[in-house]
């Protein structure tokens, strides 16, 4: 990039959007030089924080007519280096664009720009008894916009699904400038469901501008029950019992002996320390459906040989309880300089082999690793604890990572449940897919964006990358 | 069960060669949707058998020539079921076609449409290429979503020839209450002052002057709303044979569906009012309604365009007459930049969903 052209933009931006927010200077620019996955930095041109959709566009406009990468970035708090900038390019922030339009109390839904935070959602629709379902661990940060980018979920998406479950309308405009309403007022729209295309494709194939959400009302009456156990597949089949039982619980969750740990030093919620596996599992509903599955799920846990039972008693209880899953990354993270997120899904009835197998490869790469579980849809969050300061070892979290992708694959998983690919999985997509798929995967985004002006390197490899990705293992 | 895949895959490669277009066909129960196509017939109701069944994983994953009928009766022996609940037309729907048409039941608004549970497909190209997206695992964002893509675009894109889907426990307990309600703009009321409550609602619609409410979910909970509403509404009683009646507007069978007039569908607001357009059936909790009537599309996009929503011809379309709404230019360019890269020589059911298409 020439400091010329820089200049020239940099003035043309500040005529777009204000003087106070165009980010030049490299001080000013540190924070957005990387996402959650701090790991994973670069320095962009300039940062343009537009104040309206009509300034963005504007921004987008002269993207396009200069030729200069876009990197849409809403929070920065995704796990796969998705909003990491583009050397040559600009970081298009959306922390301005943080209205909630309309809530529509009768259709049940809220208008939203995209930088809007996910919790900001349920705190609006709160006064109408709504809420919004998808809550990511990270809702009191992310954006809306970059929930719809990775198709976020939560702990309670089992029941009430993930981002693409839960979106009725976006716009989005592509870079060439074309604006395009997806999904409708209704709830099927004719044609070919680019909405769902949208939902997931991190920011690859246009920039989301504003977002209708389905809005659910508040369950009368809400518990937790909490299960220890000492034996890994003991808790995975009381999981597995739960749902053939017919009970499709709020949230269920599980956590390995180190995250118990960890969790229990860092909020004191209760947890047994000595138990292999303990189990959260969140019931809603009315209130005699609550009292009558919670009793139900306690049973099957004793047949399932737990160790402890607990149901909260109270709203103070099932919050505690739930405290030290939500801060389990956190947790960990104070009994380790360094820690790294991954997100591979395999089937349920797997997970205590590859428990087993990840617990060899920690001996193989001298890394502890400590386990939360999305018990209920089987997405597996390994956080991989390392010390950046030491050399070498960010390389072998990553080779420890990148071998617990592949076993997901092996056992009929995939690479990520919820974080998406970004930069960081970016050389495991060929074990998922094979050539002619990402070759088709290209072709999709060369129909939005065939400038490839979007996010440019990340979410899919080149097929170059991939044959060289397989040759490599081959002789690993 | 036979797995076909390499005849068709065969059947492609050679329909390709020759250039000649293929129409794709299931159970040809959904003739009644979409406008006529050409070309010779490719037919998918051989390619049949579930694939894997796993009730505690939540997962099925089937050939496409597999029937509705069969697929929920299976579930059934597990007390498990397709949420979205698709139309059976007489035991002929498969779940391919079910797919293609992303057609759901009553249930629609609280247990979601196919394109929701929808995890992973596979899927032959228009190049004769077997490609595989999505999986079989709740989750899974790797790659764009081209199995979700599928959902609706009426194989325009490709043959959905297997599918991987989540299902769900049936519902320990279902009641339906019934109530008069003679003007269609009361029953909106209605139909919006229920589907504020917490209540475990399943179906809510309207027609012939009547509303019927379908309570689902645990005993005590579906218990506890029928009493409630009862209270709140004196004059509502409990249908007896509930299934029947809503398997009859789920199939089409309700005599509503007899009449030789045309029949559009608007798929809008749930609480969206027309003056113009008088419903004769309201589904979906007003998100879905049928309307009677000789209109042609020009006539139905005007009447929507200041509120919203759109149209879809069911029955009665004539000739090359479009039967679904228009969309908007920047949609339509990418619609055929889609259909361009998934089947570049226009092989898989030319015009079926759009003339241009
Ligand atoms: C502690 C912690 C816990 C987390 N827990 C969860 C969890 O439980 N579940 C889960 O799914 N994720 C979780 N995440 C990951 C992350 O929060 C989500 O991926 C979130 O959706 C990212 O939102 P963001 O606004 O921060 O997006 P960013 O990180 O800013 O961007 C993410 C991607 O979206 C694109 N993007 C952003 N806005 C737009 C837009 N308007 N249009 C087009 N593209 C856009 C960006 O280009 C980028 O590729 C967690 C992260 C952290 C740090």
């Amino acid at each position: 990039m020439s400091r010329d052209k820089k200049a020239v933009l940099e003035m043309a931006f500040r005529q777009i959007v204000g003087e106070g927010f165009v980010i030049s200077d490299k001080e000013t620019q540190k924070p957005y030089e990387c996402d959650g996955l701090s790991m994973y930095c670069e320095e962009s041109m300039l940062v343009v924080l537009p104040g309206t959709v009509d300034q963005l566009k504007e921004v987008i406009r002269l993207c396009r007519i200069h030729e200069v990468p876009v990197v849409t970035r809403g929070a920065g708090t995704g796990l796969s280096a998705g909003a990491m900038p583009a050397p040559d390019g600009i970081v298009l922030s959306t922390a301005r664009l943080n209205k909630i339009i309309a809530i529509d109390e009768k259709a049940r839904t809220a208008r939203v720009q995209p930088g809007v935070r996910n919790i900001s959602i349920s705190e609006a629709a709160g006064r109408y008894g709504l809420y919004y379902a998808p809550d990511p661990s990270s809702q009191i940060a992310c954006s809306i916009g970059g929930n719809v980018a990775e198709n976020s979920g939560g702990v309670h998406c089992l029941k009430y699904g993930l981002t693409v479950h839960n979106v009725q309308k976006a716009e989005l405009i592509l870079v060439d400038g074309t604006e395009i309403t997806l999904g409708g007022d209704g709830l099927d729209v004719p044609g070919f469901d680019l909405l769902a295309l949208i939902i997931g494709s991190e920011g690859l194939l246009g920039v989301v501008t504003e977002i209708t959400v389905r809005l659910l009302p508040r369950p009368e009456s809400v518990q937790v029950v909490m299960a220890a156990f000492d034996d890994v597949t003991q808790a995975a089949d009381a999981v597995g019992s739960i749902i053939a039982a017919g009970i499709i619980p709020a949230g269920l969750e599980m956590m390995d002996r180190y995250a118990i740990s960890a969790a229990e030093d860092f909020c004191s919620a209760g947890y047994p320390k000595d138990a292999e596996a303990l189990l959260l599992c969140e019931i809603d509903g009315s209130e005699s459906e609550v009292h009558e599955h919670c009793a139900r799920v306690a049973e099957l846990f004793k047949t399932h040989a737990a160790t402890s039972i607990r149901i909260s008693a109270s709203e103070e209880e099932r919050t505690l309880l739930w405290k030290g899953r939500k801060s389990a990354f956190p947790a960990v993270g104070r009994i380790s300089p360094d820690y790294y997120c991954m997100d591979g899904t395999i089937p349920r009835s797997k997970l205590a082999a590859v428990l087993t197998a990840m617990s060899e490869m920690s001996d193989h790469f001298g890394l502890r690793v400590a386990n939360v579980f999305h018990a209920g849809d089987g997405n597996l969050h390994p956080l991989i604890l390392f010390d950046n300061s030491v050399p070498g070892e960010f390389e072998r979290a990553e080779a420890f990572g990148a071998s617990i992708l592949e076993l997901c694959v092996s056992v009929g998983g995939c690479i990520t449940g919820e974080h998406g690919v970004g930069m960081e999985k970016i050389r495991q997509m060929p074990i998922q897919f094979s050539d002619s798929e990402i070759a088709l995967f290209h072709e999709l985004k060369h129909c939005f964006d065939p400038a490839g002006l979007l996010n440019p390197g990340k979410g899919v490899p080149l097929l170059k990358h991939c044959q060289e990705y397989r040759a490599a293992r081959q002789f690993a | 069960m036979p797995d076909i895949t390499s005849q068709l895959l065969e059947q492609v490669l050679e329909a390709r060669l020759e250039r000649r277009c293929l129409q794709i066909v299931g159970g040809g129960s959904k003739e009644h949707y979409g406008r006529p196509s050409r070309g010779s017939k490719i037919e998918l109701s051989g390619h049949q058998g579930i694939i894997s069944y796993q009730p505690d994983e939540l997962v099925l994953t089937v050939r496409c020539g597999t029937r509705i009928e069969v697929i929920q009766a299976l579930l059934a022996e597990k007390n498990q079921m397709l949420a979205s609940d698709p139309p059976q037309y007489n035991g002929a729907a498969t779940i391919g076609g079910s797919v293609a048409c992303n057609d759901s039941g009553p249930g629609r608004p609280w247990t979601g449409s196919i394109r929701d549970s929808v995890l992973g497909i596979q899927l032959i190209t228009g190049k004769g290429d077997k490609l595989q997206f999505g999986g079989r695992v709740m989750k899974n964002v790797a790659g764009y979503d081209v199995s979700r893509l599928q959902c609706g675009a009426m194989g325009c894109m490709g043959i959905v020839s297997e599918v991987s889907l989540k299902v769900m426990p049936r519902p320990a307990h279902s009641l339906t209450m019934k109530l008069e309600i003679n003007s269609h703009i009361d029953a909106l009321e209605h139909m919006s002052l229920l589907a504020r409550s917490a209540y475990p609602i399943s179906g809510n619609c309207w027609i012939d002057g009547i509303q019927y409410v379908r309570f689902e979910g645990a005993y005590s909970a579906v218990e506890k709303a029928a009493k409630d509403y009862a209270r709140l509404f004196p004059d509502a009683n409990e249908l007896r044979d509930g299934s029947s009646f809503w398997g009859s507007v789920r199939d089409h069978h309700h005599s509503f569906f007899r009449s030789s007039r045309r029949l559009w569908r608007l798929s809008i607001h749930p609480t969206a009012q027309y003056s113009e357009l008088e419903p004769g059936l309201i589904d979906w909790s007003g998100a879905q309604r049928w309307i009677p009537g000789e209109h042609n599309m020009t006539e139905m996009v005007a009447a929507l365009s200041p509120i919203g929503g759109n149209a879809s011809l069911i029955k009665g379309g004539i000739g090359e007459e479009d039967v679904f709404h228009p969309m908007d230019e920047g949609s339509q360019r990418l619609h055929v930049a889609l259909k361009s890269k998934f089947d570049p020589d226009r092989i898989f059911n030319p015009g079926r969903m759009y003339s241009w298409l």
